[in-house]
């Protein structure tokens, strides 16, 4: 997929997040396409949950912007900027285990509808029900839909984890390691669903993975990164022949 | 491409099994009919000793009359909205038959009853739906109480010289504008209290609790100071009924509470009650969703603080007369101790929560100045052995009945 010339939805500019003597994160800066999956890639500890969290605005960063669609979201909140678009998950799981699939997948498209006052006026249901069930389909958790999501087993969580960052038809996507804990036949799914969601809608995607196959498989383009800082920029195959990447994993 | 589909189902029955069996074990039926039994035990033990007045039929009859149409009845029928339905119906038709026959002074009792139940069920929705503890409840229902009379009677105030003529208006109309100023009070002290998360709002709600003391401790010019204010009630009333008598103005606090009730409930089934879950759950996964925890839990302490400030409207106009000292710290804490023990998150905690605190507590007052001593003896033990509630074992019962009769 050429991606270069269109105007990218998302950029990240000189990036800095420092805790006490550890520089997490130093000047990052990279662009995210429309439609595209860019993948994020480097040793434990380089600094990409925390790029993560600076972007969608879980950390306060000590440098730095986020632009979507040309707007300036860095002093936005978490809540603000899913409402616009940016949606996530987190390395850790992270289901509303008290609540059904169903459940857990309308309170995360609910809030994209409407202002909170007038949430207070509107049915349970809130027309979401289409929308849910048509992901629940989907990500075939369908025999599941009136579970309790903390009765699902960890891939099952995984998934729904995973869909509920997709039900409110965001603009990007911020995926923290989708296939991380997930069996080999689960992966199969996770990798499907996530090409599926690429291909017929179009959602772009950035994804931090441990997984090598996985994420080269997915990827359209991949950050190294090492350090806190970006090693490189390429396609998979420039990543996988590059010596330096060698080095990052292998050498240290 | 379904072999390469989930984890089956059997899985999933087992670790539903695992689940529920932990469930069971960590408090058992047997040590809940037992707090049960115990609290029984202390309505009836006085029996013929002391005044064994109609307050403790009532409460005995608010316990048992709740707990039997929670326990007994799914025995026989197994229907959620069934039980439901006879908890509802059985509950408010005792509610609007008590009356009948009964004197002055154990309707007062009652009146205020299901007042502090109207606000117990405010502080129920912010604490245990919202999952902020606030601490100014017994404030908010004083700004309530001093809002309503003062708006009320028509009298002339004077402040730092210049003389105020209050306006004469009909007391209906006074419940609202109570509401609305303890909302926007509220508002005003939460906001920057809910910037951050963590028990702020706890300590926030405290100071302004005893800020709201001491203001209408202090300012003689409006409030009367620690003289208190007579609310006088003669020609009292209310849509052209006379409601004068105790027996009669206990069914506005009555519709009151019911008003309160649905408020929750409705709160509870709209799509906030689906956001508040999620913030109690998981704050920081919703927040990344596009839930506004902040405003969620601001605004529901602001609904909480209403049903207070009319609450405290009513409480005016039962007991007659309003000090400040009516509306000091301890008042908030039996609030907030009528909300645990009757059961956090529940729909008819706060009924049961409030009756302990006017019913039971009168009740103990026989002992003397022993009643503290009894009633925090009594809130400890039933928070050692059924953290969730009386409410909250009842569901628990329900649960383990349902189970039993699905299981034969």
């Amino acid at each position: 997929m050429n991606t270069t010339e269109n105007t990218p939805v998302v950029k990240i500019r000189s990036m800095s997040k420092r805790f006490g003597g550890n520089q997490a994160v130093k000047d990052v800066s990279f662009d995210v396409y429309p439609g595209e999956i860019l993948g994020v890639i480097g040793p434990n500890g380089c600094g990409k949950s925390t790029l993560f969290n600076c972007i969608l605005g879980q950390y306060v960063p000590d440098e730095g912007q986020v632009e979507l669609d040309g707007v300036d979201v860095s002093k936005w909140s978490p809540p603000k900027r899913a409402k616009m678009g940016l949606s996530r998950t987190f390395q850790l799981l992270q289901v509303f285990e008290s609540m059904s699939v169903r459940d857990n997948l309308k309170t995360a498209a609910q809030e994209h509808v409407g202002t909170i006052a007038s949430r207070l006026f509107k049915r349970p249901d809130m027309g979401l029900a289409h929308t849910v069930d048509d992901l629940i389909e989907r990500f075939r958790l369908a025999h599941l839909a009136d579970e309790l999501a903390g009765n699902l087993s960890y891939g099952q969580q995984k998934l729904l984890d995973t869909a509920m960052a997709f039900v409110s038809d965001p603009k990007v996507v911020f995926l923290d390691e989708p296939a991380g804990g997930v069996n080999l036949t689960m992966l199969a799914d996770v990798e499907r669903q996530i090409r599926d969601l690429n291909d017929n809608d179009h959602t772009t995607m950035v994804i931090v993975e441990h997984n090598m196959e996985f994420i080269f498989r997915l990827a359209d383009r991949i950050i190294v990164m090492a350090e806190g800082e970006v090693l490189m920029t390429g396609t998979p195959d420039e990543v996988r022949n590059d010596p330096r990447v060698v080095e990052v994993y292998l050498g240290g | 491409m379904s072999e390469t589909n989930l984890a089956t189902d059997t899985d999933l029955e087992n670790r539903k099994d695992k689940i529920q069996t932990v469930d069971r074990g960590s408090i058992s039926p047997l040590l809940a009919s037992m707090v049960i039994a115990a609290s029984a035990f202390v309505v009836l033990f006085p029996i013929g000793r002391s005044q064994f007045n109609a307050s403790m039929w009532g409460w005995l009859a608010v316990l048992l009359g709740l707990g039997a149409a929670n326990v007994i009845v799914p025995r026989f029928t197994l229907n959620g909205l069934m039980v439901k339905w006879v908890s509802i119906v059985g509950f408010f038709g005792f509610m609007a038959l008590f009356p009948i026959g009964r004197a002055g002074s154990t309707m007062t009792d009652f009146g205020l009853f299901v007042i502090f139940g109207a606000v117990v069920a405010g502080m129920n929705l912010t604490q245990g739906y919202a999952g902020q503890i606030s601490l100014a409840q017994a404030a908010f229902m004083g700004i309530g109480a001093y809002v309503s009379v003062l708006l009320d009677f028509g009298e002339t105030i004077s402040v730092m010289g210049f003389s105020w003529e209050l306006p004469n208006l009909p007391f209906l109309l006074t419940i609202p504008i109570a509401i609305m100023v303890s909302m926007m009070l509220s508002v005003l002290i939460g906001f920057p209290a809910l910037r951050v998360q963590g028990p702020w709002l706890a300590f926030v709600t405290l100071a302004f609790n005893l800020l709201v003391f001491l203001f209408l401790n202090n300012e003689d010019e409006i409030t009367r100071g620690s003289r208190g204010m007579r609310v006088l009630r003669d020609d009292f009333k209310v849509l052209g009924i006379d409601m004068l008598s105790p027996g009669r103005f206990y069914y506005v606090g009555l519709a009151y509470l019911i008003l309160a009730l649905g408020i929750v409930w409705w709160v509870v089934k709209c799509p906030w009650g689906r956001a508040l879950k999620a913030l109690r759950d998981n704050p920081g996964r919703a927040r990344s969703l596009g839930v506004d925890v902040r405003a969620y839990t601001l605004l529901a302490f602001a609904i909480g603080s209403g049903l207070a400030g009319g609450a405290g409207a009513l409480y005016a106009r039962q007991v007659e007369y309003i000090e400040p000292r009516s509306f000091y710290i301890n008042q908030s804490f039996d609030f907030l101790l009528a909300t645990v023990i009757g059961g956090l998150g529940t729909l008819a905690g706060p009924l049961i929560g409030s009756s302990a605190i006017t019913l039971l507590a009168d009740h103990l007052r026989f002992t003397g100045g022993w009643y503290r001593v009894w009633f925090g003896l009594f809130v400890i033990v039933m928070m050692l052995i059924a953290p969730e509630g009386i409410a909250g074992t009842f569901n628990r019962f329900r649960a383990w009945f349902q189970a039993r009769n699905e299981g034969a």
